[in-house]
């Protein structure tokens, strides 16, 4: 074979393998919405109705000694404060930005969470035991024991700023909340996997190269040409994870946006979380009594973090009753002082007709019908071993294969069946990762479908 | 930059800081009560939401009551001296105390923070030097004095210096303006009290705008201290 033959069916391989996911990175304008998953669809659906869409998640972790330290809470006021001070977020929701309306006989006082970072000890824990005996609070904005804090940015729109990211090194990066964070760690995992195919085609041909010499025989175009293949398949697949991110920059985080859902996960446990859709009209007395009667019906499958709590809170600060309201001239007086503050976005839509539910547990049969599997966190936990095995793998066929070149000129040896279990080791570790990532997406999608289940009134009727 | 301060103080050397802000402190309180009727248009990317309170001053002392929305139809507030307030519900026929911190958000999402609507006069509060000046209008960079509680860094303002209101305020903080308040459309309401008609608040980070639009302005109408007391509150029951 020629040589700037060979040499061009190279380049062009490793352009393929370096260029496909970076030909959308710089062109975000031509990210479309996808039309392929159904269910991740209806979680962008969800995302869209419930500002989870346009929200950046940060989970700031505070260490083995927690977030309750003068200078963990510090950190944390100063990122939120000055994330609130950029363009970025239209608002932020975290433990330091939140208010804490304190109900007396006489009235309210409305108070901010975190009024001032304490000095003593004593008051460090004071504030401590306040903020975790926050039901509303705990594994949604902190974790319960107090490590790590979320902190939501709803973003502006148009989101100009995209790729601002803190310089912390406490903060993680930001990731999102829908199905598509997924899709994009997975895009991101199988850019990664073309490129070590790149990095391993340049051993393999070293060796493939010899082989050629000995046995006079075009080895190193069969190589190049199943390598190909590989990696074609895998920049078709990374290509149409990108399509469903939501936008280049998070498909590039790759195994970092999949660390970022991990550090998530450890604050909301949003593995185990699913979120459901309640449809009514929650500006009726009776609207939200069906709703409360919906998460204790759901409460039979896990624990029911419900939006009427939301309301019982204001109520119980504005009337000193935590009930919910008995006409529907009450509830519309609630709603109008509660007014349209950020947090309640994220739990019921402006037009009040849909509520959204964090159904937390194992969900053996969820109304709708969809399951999910009760391993789901150990299936996670297994793909994230599996994939580093197979990375050592990789990092071992690619050890070996310059071993054995080495050791084939250095002793002018070598033998056919040697070359093809080489062979078959390398293109295998492509070919496992590929077949994890398709399997973990799977399980994704059936976290997703269920994550995004509607449940109307009529249905529980 | 010395030549620069010498020059502006030449330029500016007619202004005297201290005179103007008593001036205009002083008209924004020339009054002995005060009442209006306001209509709020909250614009957040062009939706907009609307609400109409009538609004009974004197002193400190004020007493809001609310016409429209159907929603808030009736809830009444009333403010006292030091900022205690008291809000009636009418659907749940209570009067409840509220106090909230200077950083409370406004009703209905409105630009306006507590602090905004609190602070109608500077001088207590506030160290001030001229920024610059024209014939008409004088720009004083307002900064908070030690134990004056703010959410923002600075302000600045404008004083219209033909009738001594403050015409427009930039809200600062770390050394960026986050929201203008303008008010236009300068009425006389007696002979020596100036009000505007319209006072427009703009968030400077989001495409968000508060106007609101004061009518019926009426000063020195007699109005009785009954008015502005939690049985007052009661009575709209």
């Amino acid at each position: 074979m020629r040589a700037w033959l060979r040499y061009v069916i190279w380049l062009s391989l490793i352009v393929v393998a370096f260029g496909a996911g970076r030909f959308l990175v710089h062109s975000p304008q031509s990210l479309t919405e996808t039309t392929g998953l159904a269910a991740v669809d209806a979680m962008t659906a969800t995302a869209k109705r419930f500002a989870l869409a346009d929200a950046a998640l940060w989970v700031v972790d505070g260490g083995p000694a927690g977030l309750f330290r003068p200078d963990a809470l510090r950190e944390l006021a100063g990122q939120t404060k000055g994330l609130g001070k950029t363009r970025l977020c239209r608002s932020v929701i975290a433990i330091t930005e939140l208010d804490d309306p304190v109900s007396t006989d006489e009235g309210t006082e409305v108070v901010p969470l975190i009024p001032e970072i304490p000095s003593s000890d004593a008051a460090m824990q004071m504030l401590r035991a306040r903020v975790l005996s926050r039901a509303d609070l705990v594994d949604q904005l902190v974790s319960s024991d107090g490590q790590r804090a979320l902190v939501i940015c709803l973003l502006q729109r148009p989101q100009a700023e995209m790729t601002w990211v803190p310089a912390s090194p406490r903060l993680t990066q930001w990731t999102r909340v829908d199905a598509r964070a997924t899709a994009a760690m997975l895009g991101g995992d199988l850019q990664l996997s073309a490129v070590l195919m790149a990095a391993l085609a340049l051993p393999l041909m070293l060796l493939l190269q010899m082989y050629e010499k000995r046995y006079m025989r075009r080895f190193s175009v069969w190589g190049a040409l199943s390598l190909g293949v590989m990696v074609i398949l895998s920049s078709v697949v990374t290509w149409r994870s990108m399509l469903m991110a939501r936008d280049g920059f998070a498909t590039v985080l790759g195994g970092r946006a999949f660390y970022a859902a991990r550090q998530l996960d450890l604050v909301t446990k949003t593995s185990t979380t699913a979120l459901v859709t309640v449809t009514g009209d929650f500006t009726t007395s009776s609207g939200l009594r069906s709703l409360e009667q919906t998460c204790a019906e759901l409460g039979a499958h896990g624990s029911v973090a419900c939006p009427t709590d939301v309301l019982r809170r204001a109520a119980s600060a504005l009337t000193g009753d935590a009930v919910l309201p008995a006409t529907d001239e009450q509830a519309k007086q609630l709603w109008f002082l509660l007014g349209d503050r950020p947090e309640l976005s994220l739990l019921f839509t402006q037009d009040r007709q849909h509520a959204l539910l964090r159904l937390r547990g194992k969900f053996a049969a969820v109304p709708g019908g969809t399951k999910l599997p009760a391993s789901l966190a150990s299936l996670y936990a297994i793909s994230r071993a599996l994939r580093s095995l197979v990375a050592s793998g990789l990092l071992l066929a690619v050890a070996g294969c310059v071993a054995a070149a080495w050791l084939g000129r250095r002793f002018k040896w070598g033998s056919f069946p040697l070359a093809t279990a080489f062979a078959v080791t390398a293109f295998a570790c492509p070919v496992a990762m590929l077949s994890l990532a398709l399997l973990t997406l799977s399980a994704w999608t059936v976290f997703a479908s269920l994550a995004a289940t509607s449940i109307t009134m009529k249905d529980l009727e | 930059m010395m030549p620069i301060a010498l020059l502006a103080g030449l330029l500016f050397a007619n202004v005297d800081v201290a005179t103007v802000l008593k001036k205009a402190d002083d008209n924004a309180v020339r009054f002995t009560d005060l009442k209006m009727t306001t209509t709020m248009v909250v614009d957040d990317q062009g939706s907009t939401k609307t609400a109409k309170f009538e609004t009974f001053q004197k002193g400190e002392k004020r007493f809001v009551k609310f016409l429209a929305p159907a929603d808030a139809k009736g809830m009444a507030v009333l403010i006292e001296e030091g900022g205690s307030s008291f809000v009636y519900l009418p659907q749940f026929q209570k009067v409840r105390r509220i106090a909230g911190h200077q950083k409370s958000q406004g009703l209905m999402d409105s630009d306006f923070s507590n602090e905004d609507m609190g602070s109608s006069r500077f001088a207590g509060g506030y160290d001030a030097t001229l920024v610059d000046a024209t014939d008409k209008v004088a720009r004083l960079k307002m900064t908070p004095k030690a134990g004056t509680e703010s959410e923002y860094e600075s302000l600045v303002v404008s004083v219209d210096l033909e009738n001594f209101v403050y015409i427009q305020i930039e809200y600062f903080v770390s050394g960026k303006a986050v929201k203008r308040q303008t008010r236009s459309d300068i009425k006389k309401v007696t002979d020596d009290f100036f009000m505007p008609s319209s006072i427009l608040m703009e968030d400077l980070t989001r495409p968000h705008k508060t106007t609101l639009t004061l009518d019926n302005v009426a000063a020195n109408s007699g109005l009785a201290d009954s008015l502005f007391t939690k049985q007052a509150l009661e009575r709209q029951r």
